[in-house]
């Protein structure tokens, strides 16, 4: 794979979690409960859990602004500097979201399936992010 | 045998070879030099924002204003099928009152909601005996003062003890700022039938203000100085505190008994 193709890649998973993290954004501001296939109300447990804000500030904004540097790092930035830039965001990203998916099964004990998924997103997106940074082409 | 002009020419192939691989190393030792900086930065990212979380702090059992399935069913179970209105508990025709004057931050409230208080409510709360009457004060600071409200506009919809016996099992670390909107809503979503939106927006009406109020002024009325402190009214007579030397199902029950007596 090049790297324009895997910048492509991460390009597009950045842009999936930003539209994960920015309904979770709407639905905390909004006061409304998260859509949650099955129901039973285990996104919403977790979303209105303490550790759903940190400092204040909602964990799914923090999601959003980290997915949007992601993407606006990839899209505008000269290669020799997003690489770093985007590894450090998604490894930053991805140990959060163990932390998080580690409060989900232990603390909170429910599983929110956006969160998961957002997980998921940023675990690729790391992986690929530390592909695309150890790749020399010289 | 080779001419002059053909050494020279594999010779410069051989450097430009050469130069080529020094250039990947010394690009690949830069990389991996800066994926170390992005692994550690991104480590300090992340253990500062569990910190800001509060996951690395040690002994505490709540869960952040997130009760689990179980402790929501628990607690619907343990009220289950008993009437409630307002700040009261049980068969309002019932002979007797047990008055009890807690603050939602109050360690010991918590200890009694836990370990007392599903036998006063199988004992003598559900065959219509005691019916129980819950005074929220909020002497303890700010975060009973949120708590207050909340549970006063939980009891505008009648699921005042459901939300109390939820919050003392989700109790943090005393006037930490941990009564947010985010916990309390997260402990009244696990409260069986309260209209959460609701009562957060109702926490706020004059009505629950007054609610707190009047808890405050039966306190001082009653001379309660600390929490929990308990008092029981047979009929229309005066009420009687309960001087308890433990908080264990045992005693409280002897006293309950020579009280209601």
């Amino acid at each position: 794979m090049s790297d324009r193709a895997l910048a492509r890649a991460m390009l597009v998973l950045a842009l999936a979690g930003a539209a994960i993290a920015g309904y979770l954004t709407w639905v905390h501001y909004a006061g409304i409960e998260p859509f949650c296939a099955g129901g039973g109300g285990a996104c919403e447990r977790v979303q209105t859990s303490r550790y759903a804000e940190l400092g204040g500030v909602p964990v799914a904004l923090l999601g959003l602004v980290g997915y949007l540097a992601i993407a606006g790092a990839l899209a505008l930035a000269p290669a020799s500097a997003a690489r770093p830039a985007v590894a450090f965001l998604a490894l930053a990203g991805m140990g959060f979201s163990a932390y998080l998916t580690y409060l989900e099964l232990f603390e909170i004990d429910a599983i929110c399936q956006w969160c998961v998924a957002s997980a998921i997103v940023m675990a690729f997106l790391a992986v690929l992010a530390v592909t695309r940074l150890l790749r020399v082409d010289v | 045998m080779s001419t002059k002009s053909e050494r020279r020419a594999a010779a410069r192939a051989i450097r430009e070879q050469r130069e080529r691989a020094e250039r990947r190393s010394a690009e690949r030792r830069r990389r991996l030099l800066q994926l170390g900086g992005a692994v550690a930065l991104a480590a300090v990212v992340v253990v500062a924002a569990v910190v800001l979380s509060g996951g690395g702090s040690e002994g505490r059992a709540s869960s952040g204003g997130a009760p689990s399935a179980a402790q929501s069913r628990e607690v619907g179970a343990l009220f289950a099928g008993i009437p409630q209105r307002g700040t009261v508990l049980g068969d309002p025709r019932a002979p007797a009152t047990l008055t009890e004057f807690a603050d939602l931050q109050c360690p010991f409230c918590a200890e009694y909601a836990r370990d007392v208080l599903p036998t006063v409510v199988r004992d003598y709360v559900r065959p219509g005996r005691l019916k129980l009457d819950l005074q929220l004060m909020s002497f303890l600071g700010p975060d009973s003062v949120r708590a207050a409200r909340m549970a006063a506009a939980a009891g505008m919809q009648n699921r005042m003890w459901p939300f109390a016996e939820l919050f003392y099992r989700d109790q943090g670390q005393e006037n930490s700022g941990y009564v947010t909107d985010a916990f309390l809503r997260g402990i009244g979503s696990a409260v069986p039938g309260l209209d959460v939106q609701r009562a957060l927006r109702q926490r706020s009406s004059p009505a629950a203000a007054r609610a707190v109020q009047a808890a405050t002024r039966a306190a001082d009325h009653a001379g309660v100085e600390s929490t929990p402190t308990f008092f029981v009214t047979r009929g229309g007579g005066q009420p009687r505190a309960l001087e308890l030397q433990t908080l264990t199902p045992g005693e409280f029950t002897a006293k309950l008994d020579a009280a209601l007596r």
